[in-house]
């Protein structure tokens, strides 16, 4: 498995655990919009920001906090993956 | 056990085909949207606001009917502890109010720095700054009062931009249906160039730009008694059960901000502002937990706020 899988799986495994969902990991796919998967529920999507933060000791962005931005795993893990080489380099 | 309950999303829409296809008011909106408005633009905002009290007053003389539903409704909340002459003054004094609040909206683009400083008392403005001083960011929590687009808008000129959390389009009860579909996106369109910092609950960042709002530690305006909604808990309010949002509850769990009740009352003429000690919340384990324990505590404040300043409560002009 790549870093990008492993980092991937992790924001599965808090989308399903933030937003209690009745999904197996494999069932989000890379592309799946998440937005399907807040439903109408808008605190969801701030439950799931503050879980990934907590989780990559991170913070989004204030411009980045869209469903834009927040559209799939693809872009999602891109940006993590960004934020924490940013963060480690700043070390 | 918490008397509230989690509910589905729920909207306080209507249905519209019950409404008729004319009514009075589609009239007095008309009038409000074109002719007032270009005499608005054409005079000085004082000179406006003179001729604009003249015809509330001279609306609020006809308007029997309109203070004959306002009175029942506040002699159904306040039962046997306010006068039948008290009711009667406040109903007055509620269209009147409900009239300026119109006027204000036409001429507050106009006001500048100095008119709204010249009219303004601020009461409380250190809890407001203590607050901020955690840097997590303020919830603002009001209800729906006639001063709030005034008081708001004399913060942002004061260096304090609150962020409005608003329904796209409220129903309007007793506008017809021609109006309904003419005139009331008009009147949308003008109520937003109006209130200018604002989200709407139906935009699916609202969270998002609430939560990026608080992170930059700015102020964010909520109305506890608006009931459009996903999560919506029931409490006693004004001797009736009511539903009232918990979202914001949810967001300051999760965030960390402060929350400062805060009060709007007067026009732009002459208004007040008023800031609360910040709420000391009861620390739980679970969001769910702090939303039913704490909620009622903020409902309580409002409760009393339109116990204090019932002539300038809005929703007396719905139905409860």
């Amino acid at each position: 498995m790549t870093a990008g899988e492993s980092l991937k799986n992790r924001i599965r495994r808090i989308l399903i655990d933030s937003l209690e969902l009745k999904l197996k990991e494999n069932e989000i796919r890379d592309s799946t919009n998440f937005d399907d998967l807040f439903g109408l529920d808008s605190i969801a999507v701030v439950e799931f920001v503050i879980a990934l933060e907590k989780e990559f000791e991170i913070t989004i962005e204030s411009e980045r906090l869209t469903s834009s931005s927040l559209k799939n795993l693809d872009g999602l893990s891109a940006y993590i993956e960004k934020v924490i080489v940013i963060k480690n380099r700043d070390k | 056990m918490p008397s509230g309950m989690r509910l589905r999303w729920t909207n306080a829409g209507g249905n519209m085909n019950s409404s008729p296809l004319f009514a009075t008011k589609d009239l007095l909106l008309l009038f409000y949207l074109f002719p007032f408005r270009i005499l608005a633009e054409m005079l000085p905002a004082k000179i406006l606001r003179r001729i604009g009290s003249l015809m509330v007053h001279l609306y609020g003389a006809l308007a029997v009917g309109k203070q004959r539903d306002i009175e029942e409704r506040l002699r159904l909340a306040f039962k046997d502890t306010v006068e039948g002459k008290e009711i009667e003054k406040l109903a007055k004094q509620y269209i009147l109010n409900a009239g300026l609040k119109d006027v204000d909206d036409m001429i507050l683009n106009r006001l500048t720095r100095e008119e709204l400083l010249q009219c303004s008392q601020m009461i409380g403005l250190e809890n407001l700054e203590r607050a901020l001083s955690f840097g997590k960011g303020v919830v603002l929590v009001s209800g729906h009062f006639f001063a709030n687009r005034v008081g708001k808008r004399f913060l942002s000129e004061i260096g304090f931009p609150v962020l409005s959390v608003r329904k796209s389009s409220s129903r309007h009860p007793a506008l017809g249906r021609l109006a309904t579909k003419h005139l009331k996106s008009r009147y949308v369109n003008f109520v937003n160039e109006v209130v200018r910092d604002y989200v709407f609950i139906e935009d699916k960042d609202c969270t998002l730009k609430i939560l990026a709002r608080l992170r930059g530690n700015g102020l964010v305006d909520i109305h506890v008694d608006g009931h459009s909604s996903y999560h919506l808990m029931e409490y006693p309010f004004l001797g009736r059960k009511r539903s009232f949002p918990s979202g914001f509850l949810r967001i300051v769990y999760l965030s960390g901000a402060a929350v400062v009740p805060m009060l709007c009352i007067g026009d732009s003429g002459s208004f007040t502002i008023f800031f609360e000690e910040m709420v000391q919340f009861i620390k739980t384990s679970d969001q769910e937990t702090f939303v039913s324990k704490n909620l009622p505590r903020i409902v309580e404040k409002l409760e009393y706020q339109v116990w204090e300043h019932a002539d300038q409560w809005e929703l007396w002009g719905i139905k409860l």
